[in-house]
């Protein structure tokens, strides 16, 4: 990839100096195949030092040298004329171009909010790729960057839609761009591409000082209450929760009118109107066209400095103030946010109304509840006049709600739904009646005497039966489920209801109420913020609550892992030296003997780990494979028995117990020492980790055994034979 | 109808009408690029549509007379330019009055190539170009136009029949000067 991406580099250079590709030498050929270039050499360049951050820097290095490079021969070239692009070839290489980046930063594993700001500063240049003497005045931006700007390289929406209200023509092509563009992301062009809106997220960045909602909204009442003379002593308070349609209907309330207006001045005046006031016109093409001219004295233009300053300043405090209030494309996108392809979607199911969404969107809006109520109401809602779309028109699909719910629940995404519902239709045949013959109720004699005092009851209805869990599997030994939880509300989900049947033992720890299983939370689990957490047999579940499947699974697949481990006891340093008998909870009854091989089901213990753990001074080991013989015969000189090395100090606890999740996958041969070593450093490890250390095993019949931590692969000479090469295995590889 | 096949609905729509903005008979597509590539003043709410049209007052009128040389006027203009119409008539008002003086309405709708190279050709970029754009020239092809001249600052806004006026003059001086050389 690095090779590819380096060679069309080169080429695109090659180009740009000589001039092969394009009659100037900037031709968009040669951008957009450079272009292509660079992302797939930041592509492999990142793969192979694996480090994210290299992309960027690549992306960034190059992107800059090619734009240098471009505008160096722009000045050498010395001619001033800019290069339309053909028409159709142009016009599909860019939007091939386009669509290729766009999918490979929706393909980044990146979080959502710096893949928005790395395709904002894309679209900043592709929207002023008029510097390098490119334009493409044919297309219609998806956003509001002014058509008169000298770098502009399409042009602006709403001044085309203006000049042809004043032609007084049908904007067909105009009208096709609104449906296509509007149909496919709604207003996601706003928050993604729009160079004005990137403008109030610089300001936003910089500031960094926001005037919340609540806020707002109450001192928006508090003017009400002035200029209608009422008391005021009946205003809503600061913490209230401000209503839905308060600050939604006003803002939509402003856009219609800056839209109506801005239509109607246009007829009357025969002139853009909207033009000449619009300060993202302003900045983009009024003050670079009267600095470089030198006309300044200019009422209009006075009062258009105003505006965009007095804009600039609110936007400090109420953030993306010009969109919210003001802009019109953006209100016209706003009314397709509900049957855009692309849309924000919420499972209620996982929703817990942190209301973090609402805390982290720019726009100020309620996510969670505009949505609620939008699936409640699931019939085709009155576009204009209806409360929930009026918020709903102000969502520019920026993902920092869907960021902030990944935190917690996850229940909020952004996501293409291409696929068509289409109703189904009834059957027009009739089915064929089946007769079913029913078993005569024995009937109740009903009295002759209509005025009898004695009431026949009904029989009573038989109890419903207790559904039982599902038993997709009959485990050898019960299913352990630890969870850890906030509140009762967190124990509907259907998992808790496996709690029913007896192959399964719940243990609930409330980490508000229960102390030791406060402390024992804050110690290993202190970073993470969903709740509930849910151990089952020692290791952490980490998929979704409500999916009984996914979670059976998961246990069949510890279940697995486990079937294969046999716990021995090395006799002699049981006998000799321990006095505290910490292992007599987890082996009860059993009579252990030494050089004897017990499976996990003979203890009464959650995970192997933890039997391990019992005992303090290394006297049980686990053993992979049946087979397997039991390091207590290689006992030789004296009364010190050769056992693996696994010096576990408290240090090393503390450093397993702030681990991340981490996932080891091991492929294992059955009955060999090598296999028999690291099983129990990483059983161990596992147990004093709560279960965020997850391994599964995997019988493997080749010598050395291959392991992968989170997917990677280690290399064969780092294998955690000793407690000291897995943690640092671990520190390495978990990243 | 489901509300899943709302935006397939919308979306052929769309499809629909960009194909008939494509089609000759409309080429709307050709339309949005000519309002888009040139700079139009009006929109930056440099020049004025909504204002009175300036009639030659008599004193202007003695002080324009007849020249000794061709004088050109070129007007850059676009088929959507707002005030475009205003200062063309302006320069036929002009060119009325003199014999010498020609005005040439340099339409970008009509021919893209002619605009782009007497754009060239008079220092400007052909897309940095606003239109009004007036250009004087007379017949050794010296040249002035509006807006680059930024020392004349008597007359803020460009459309102002005097302002043409008197870089006419400045252009006749310059062809005297070389004549008497």
């Amino acid at each position: 990839m690095v090779t590819i991406g380096t060679v069309i580099v080169l080429v695109s250079l090659l180009s740009m100096i000589t001039g092969i590709l394009g009659t100037k030498g900037y031709s968009a050929v040669t951008l957009t195949m450079g272009y292509c270039g660079i992302v797939l050499l930041g592509i492999g360049a990142s793969n192979i030092l694996n480090k994210k951050y290299v992309f960027f820097v690549t992306i960034f290095l190059s992107s800059t040298a090619l734009y240098g490079l471009a505008l160096v021969r722009y000045e050498i070239t010395g001619s001033k004329e800019s290069t339309n692009i053909a028409i159709w070839p142009g016009t599909i290489l860019l939007a091939i171009g386009i669509i290729l980046f766009t999918y490979i930063i929706l393909k980044l594993n990146s979080s959502l909010s710096n893949r928005r700001k790395i395709y904002q500063t894309f679209s900043l240049i592709m929207f002023n790729l008029g510097a390098l003497g490119i334009v493409a005045k044919h297309l219609i931006a998806p956003g509001l960057h002014c058509y008169a700007c000298p770098w502009a390289t399409a042009g602006c929406p709403i001044g085309l839609l203006q000049n042809w209200v004043i032609m007084g023509e049908i904007p067909y092509y105009l009208l096709g761009y609104f449906l296509t563009l509007f149909a496919i992301v709604g207003r996601a062009f706003c928050g993604w591409a729009c160079p004005f809106g990137f403008l109030h997220d610089v300001v936003d960045k910089i500031t960094n000082v926001k005037y919340s909602r609540t806020n707002l909204s109450h001192d928006l009442y508090r003017i009400k209450c002035i200029l209608l003379r009422k008391k005021i002593s009946g205003m809503p308070k600061k913490s209230a929760r401000p209503r839905l349609d308060h600050l939604g209907a006003l803002t939509y309330l402003t856009r219609t009118i800056v839209f109506i207006a801005l239509i109607l001045f246009a007829w009357e005046f025969v002139d853009t109107m909207f033009c000449k006031l619009c300060p993202a016109g302003l900045l983009e093409a009024a003050l670079p066209y009267r600095l470089s001219h030198n006309v300044f004295s200019d009422t209009l233009f006075v009062m258009r400095v105003v505006i965009f300053t007095s804009l600039l300043l609110i936007a400090i405090v109420v953030s993306r103030f010009w969109c919210r209030f003001f802009c019109p494309l953006g209100h016209l996108a706003g009314h397709f946010n509900r049957f855009s392809l692309l849309r924000l979607k919420l499972d209620e199911s996982r929703c817990i109304s942190c209301g973090l969404c609402k805390k982290a969107c720019p726009m100020e809006l309620s996510p969670e509840l505009f949505l609620k109520k939008q699936q409640e109401k699931r019939s085709i809602p009155n576009i204009i006049f209806d409360t929930i779309n009026k918020e709903q028109t102000n969502c520019t699909l920026c993902g920092e709600c869907v960021e902030a719910c990944k935190r917690v629940s996850g229940a909020l995404t952004i996501s293409f739904d291409y696929k068509p519902q289409f109703s189904v239709p009834r059957p027009q045949f009739k089915l064929p009646k089946i007769k079913i013959k029913r078993e005569r109720e024995p009937r109740i004699q009903e009295s002759t005497n209509k005025f009898t005092t004695t009431v026949t009851r009904p029989a009573p209805k038989p109890p419903i039966p207790k559904v039982d869990a599902p038993r997709v599997h009959i485990w050898k030994r019960p299913v352990y489920i630890d969870v850890f939880y906030k509140s009762h509300t967190e124990l509907s989900n259907p998992i808790m209801r496996l709690e029913g049947s007896s192959d399964y033992i719940v243990h609930k720890h409330n980490i508000y109420y229960d102390e030791k299983s406060a402390d024992y939370y804050k110690a290993v689990y202190s970073g993470f913020v969903e709740t509930p957490i849910i151990i089952t047999n020692g290791q952490l579940y980490t998929g979704p609550v409500n999916n009984v499947n996914a979670f059976l699974q998961f246990v069949r697949r510890v279940e697995e892992t486990y079937n294969d481990i046999y716990i021995s006891c090395n006799a002699q340093r049981c006998t000799n030296i321990c006095k505290q008998k910490t292992c007599s909870n987890i082996i009860g009854t059993l009579d252990i003997k030494s050089n004897e091989k017990y499976p996990l089901s003979s203890f009464n213990a959650k995970s192997p780990g933890a039997i391990l753990a019992s005992c303090h001074y290394d006297g049980l080991f686990a053993l992979y494979g049946k087979g397997a013989h039991v390091p207590l015969i290689r006992a030789h000189h004296g009364s010190m028995v050769q056992t693996p090395k696994r010096g576990i100090s408290d240090k090393n606890i503390q450093e397993l117990r702030r681990l991340p999740v981490v996932t080891i996958e091991m492929f294992l041969k059955k009955d060999s020492d090598i296999s028999n070593d690291i099983i129990n450093n990483v059983l161990r490890a596992s147990f004093y980790s709560g279960g965020k250390l997850r391994y599964f095993i995997t019988e493997w019949e080749g010598k050395m055994p291959e392991i992968y931590v989170n997917s990677k692969k280690i290399p064969s000479y780092l294998h955690p034979s000793t407690f000291a090469t897995l943690l640092f295995i671990i520190k390495q590889y978990a990243k | 109808m489901r509300k899943r096949l709302a935006p397939y609905i919308i979306l052929i729509l769309g499809i629909i009408f960009l194909i008939i903005g494509v089609l000759p008979q409309y080429d709307d597509v050709t339309r949005s690029r000519n309002i888009s590539s040139v700079i139009c003043l009006s929109c930056l709410g440099i020049t004025n549509t909504t204002s009175d049209y300036l009639v030659i007052d008599d004193l202007t009128k003695i002080q324009y007379t007849e020249f000794e040389q061709d004088i050109t006027i070129y007007i850059f203009s676009t088929e959507t330019c707002k005030s475009c119409p205003r200062v063309i008539a302006m320069c036929q008002e002009l060119a009325r009055f003199s014999e010498n003086v020609t005005a040439i309405e340099v339409k970008y709708d009509n021919d893209v190539e002619l605009f782009r190279e007497l754009a060239a050709m008079y220092d400007s970029g052909a897309e940095s170009v606003g239109v009004p754009w007036v250009v004087v020239t007379n017949e050794n092809n010296d040249y002035k136009s509006w807006l680059y001249e930024s020392y004349i600052t008597n007359y803020p806004r460009p459309d102002d029949i005097r302002y043409i006026i008197q870089v006419i003059d400045m252009v006749v001086e310059l062809g005297t000067a070389e004549k008497n050389e």
